[in-house]
């Protein structure tokens, strides 16, 4: 209890204020409401880290002594952490691990030409635009007098000029 | 910082240096090739021989570290971890429903 919740609420309360102080700061409407908020209640959690155990004020919730130790450990841990991924990136950049890209199988990309395939998708979408060009053509031409006056236009079947299926069979 | 501080703060130093060596090293020699491998292998090693001079520090020699109180650090370390992963979500929670 004095070792988890108090890490827990200085943890949680820290990540709330540095979100929030960095929402607050660069964000503008809503979200610098909202970092705000997050700002509070960061503050909040970290006031209950200091107050609980005594630090500040009376109040006997937790054992000074065990959420030092508790504090001390997660300090240590972090810093141990970071060291040893400083170490580890710092190793990985030195050492020279280009020969391991000749495992990636590259030969497939080096194989495509890159102005073909550029002037395939245009014509590609030269085609395509053909295509919804003449259907906005056929939609203007569609007469609609020639539905018969009875009956409403939904039922009238429609009717396509003679050029529209030539276009189709050309574009097929 | 009184002696068992200090004793705390080594421990979990060498301790999150060897979790992480073993971790991160593990990871580095499964995904990696020829080199890379080598060297997340090697790390592996590291962590290792870290996590050995922790168990000599506790069990034998003198047990200098014998004092500290692994269980109940090792809870506040995860305390630690979650309450900064719930701090991140409630961030993007409020960021992405705004």
């Amino acid at each position: 209890m004095n070792y988890f919740c108090s890490m827990f609420c200085l943890a949680l309360g820290l990540a709330l204020l540095g979100s929030g102080l960095f929402t607050a700061y660069f964000g503008a409407g809503k979200s610098r409401t909202i970092g705000i908020g997050l700002t509070i209640f960061g503050a909040i959690f970290v006031f209950l880290f200091v107050y609980l155990p005594g630090f500040v004020g009376d109040a006997t919730n937790f054992e000074q002594e065990l959420v030092k130790d508790a504090f001390v450990a997660t300090l240590g841990a972090a810093v141990g952490a970071a060291i040893a991924v400083a170490v580890m990136l710092g190793v990985l950049m030195k050492v020279d691990t280009t020969e391991d890209l000749d495992d990636l199988d590259l030969d497939d990309l080096e194989d495509i030409d890159l102005d073909e395939e550029l002037k395939k998708l245009e014509a590609e979408l030269e085609a395509e635009e053909d295509d919804t060009e003449a259907d906005e053509g056929d939609g203007d031409e569609e007469p609609e007098t020639e539905a018969p006056v009875d009956e409403p236009a939904d039922e009238a079947p429609a009717a396509e000029p003679a050029d529209a299926d030539e276009e189709e069979k050309e574009v097929a | 910082m009184g002696m068992d501080l200090a004793l705390t703060f080594q421990v979990f130093l060498v301790v999150a240096l060897s979790a992480t060596f073993i971790g991160m090293g593990g990871l580095i020699s499964y995904f990696g090739t020829k080199k890379t491998r080598m060297v997340g292998g090697l790390f592996s090693i590291l962590g290792l021989l870290m996590a050995f001079v922790w168990y000599y520090m506790t069990y034998m020699g003198d047990e200098t570290w014998k004092p500290v109180d692994m269980v109940n650090n090792i809870l506040a370390v995860i305390g630690a971890a979650l309450g900064a992963a719930v701090g991140v979500a409630l961030f993007l929670v409020a960021i992405i429903k705004s």
